[in-house]
């Protein structure tokens, strides 16, 4: 009796070539960032509380293994940044110019854009260096 | 004879029903609306979180920064800014819808994908929640006391 | 002849015998000036006459020879043996599709999906002949040109691991062509397409891994075509919401 052979995924997929890897890590890295923005609003009721909960939260922040997930994170935070700056550059549904800008301009360009804010983000929110 | 009985096509998850059935099915409703918040939620993130992290958590631990500029004193100097307290609800509404968005992603992706009522309530009900605690703690907290919060 | 020589390791299955697909080696001789594609025509013509695979215009234009060497969705016309890397040649099937015989796959879940999307120009009334044809400006043409080069290959789909995993989604090829059509001056279309593409089957379901405008032999950038769409459909929901009876064409 004649039959097709059906398709399944295998689990491991994403580790078949480079570009599934890195999709995994972009989207790791979107969730991580989501992590770091509950730990932001953790540390906003810690301020509300006072001087001692604000340290006490901070102080926890410095602790090796704290400090060691923070690296982590700010990994994958960074690849997710990368990552978004290339998309923007690939997929440019709203036309500024005539002809599609070559993606490799337009991430190069999003990556001064990035510096540019940054260094704005330091000056308006931290008070500078 | 392809197509014929489902003994010599196994393979097929979806039904096939053909061209005709998959013009009836009905439009999302909710899709377009997360993945509008989900973009804006990854330039703010993209361009944003890093140098939040960088300067908040990572500089002064690793003697980069003098320890006073993030303690609460410094802080509070900084919070007085309106435009400071933005910056902090943009970035953690941001981040949550971003973020929630994407671990929904994966986890349809994983196989949950019969428990999708279940995750978009968790992820965007912890995306909004989070976002309304950030709006608080950012400018809701001159009108109103929450003692839960 | 040179004698230089190639291991073709080929995935073979047998409808008849049902069970699981297994491997089977060939030596074979090759030339720099063979393909992939004429590595498996040798194979059937000298060696075993069993061997089952698509093939036609060895040009990259029909879009008929796709399968996976090295792991890897080409068309097999489109890929010199002696670029492929390492001592082997690996040949399967297209990842994410049922498997008929050897290297022929079943994609009638595409042709489906194709024919939902309305791949033709769709007016509500044509010119007549009489009028003459319909101009457009090579501005015009570029707007959907990207999109027209798309040969049905399903590379793409191969390569997505979101349609790898249920082929529920509406899939690259079909989007973009959606797209083509959509973008298409002389088309009026629009509204009908981006219904079907608006199902959460359609375009929400992809996570933009961009791996489908990698191996599109013919540079669609189906990835692209399809955020676009995104925005197309996102703006067209906040039109119907906002104004429901405007959005009505």
């Amino acid at each position: 009796m004649a039959r097709m052979h059906p398709w399944k995924r295998p689990a491991g997929w994403w580790l078949r070539n480079p570009r599934y890897l890195l999709f995994q890590a972009r989207e790791v890295g979107g969730v991580l960032s989501a992590l770091y923005g509950l730990v932001l609003l953790y540390e906003l009721r810690q301020y509300h509380r006072g001087e001692d909960a604000f340290a006490w939260f901070q102080g926890i922040l410095t602790t090796p293994p704290v400090l060691i997930l923070t690296l982590v994170v700010f990994a994958f935070v960074l690849v997710h940044a990368v990552t978004w700056f290339m998309l923007i550059g690939k997929a440019q549904p709203v036309a500024l110019t005539k002809k599609p800008i070559p993606w490799e301009r337009a991430f190069a360009g999003n990556l001064v854009l990035w510096a540019v804010v940054s260094a704005a983000v330091l000056y308006i929110v931290f008070g500078g260096l | 004879m392809a197509g014929g009985s489902a003994e010599w096509g196994p393979g097929r998850e979806a039904v096939r029903a053909g061209a005709e059935r998959l013009q009836e099915e009905r439009e999302a409703v909710l899709e377009p609306i997360v993945w509008g918040l989900f973009s804006l939620g990854g330039f703010i993130t993209a361009f944003l979180l890093p140098v939040t992290i960088f300067f908040l958590s990572l500089a002064v631990p690793f003697g980069l920064w003098p320890a006073d500029r993030i303690a609460y004193g410094a802080f509070a100097a900084r919070f007085a800014d309106p435009l400071v307290r933005l910056f902090f609800l943009v970035l953690i509404g941001g981040s949550l819808f971003h973020g929630m968005h994407r671990l929904r992603h994966i986890l349809l992706d994983a196989g949950l994908k019969r428990a999708d009522p279940l995750l978009i309530a968790l992820c965007y009900g912890l995306a909004v929640l989070g976002s309304l605690a950030a709006l608080y703690y950012t400018f809701g907290f001159e009108f109103v006391r929450l003692p839960f919060l | 002849m040179a004698g230089k020589q190639v291991v073709f390791r080929v995935k073979r299955y047998r409808p008849e015998g049902g069970g699981e697909p297994t491997w089977q080696e060939y030596t074979i001789p090759y030339t720099d000036d063979m393909v992939v594609l004429d590595g498996l025509n040798y194979i059937k013509d000298q060696v075993d006459p069993t061997l089952t695979f698509r093939w036609s215009c060895r040009m990259g234009i029909c879009g008929s020879c796709g399968a996976r060497v090295n792991g890897a969705p080409v068309l097999t016309c489109g890929l010199f043996i002696k670029d492929v890397r390492g001592r082997t040649v690996v040949v399967e099937p297209m990842s994410n599709f049922p498997i008929i015989k050897d290297l022929v796959v079943e994609f009638d879940d595409f042709m489906d999906k194709l024919q939902s999307v309305k791949p033709f120009l769709v007016r509500e009334a044509e010119k007549p002949v009489a009028e003459g044809e319909y101009l457009q400006t090579p501005e015009e043409v570029d707007a959907y040109k990207q999109q027209s080069m798309c040969i049905n290959c399903m590379l793409c789909y191969s390569a997505c691991p979101v349609y790898g995993a249920s082929d529920h989604f509406i899939g690259p090829a079909a989007s973009a062509l959606a797209y083509r059509y959509i973008r298409d001056s002389r088309d009026e279309g629009a509204e009908d397409r981006l219904h079907v593409l608006s199902r959460k089957t359609g375009i929400w379901e992809c996570t933009f891994v961009g791996e489908c405008s990698v191996v599109c032999p013919k540079d669609v950038d189906p990835a692209g075509a399809i955020q676009n769409l995104k925005v197309l459909a996102s703006m067209r929901q906040m039109r119907r919401l906002l104004l429901p009876k405007s959005a009505r064409r």
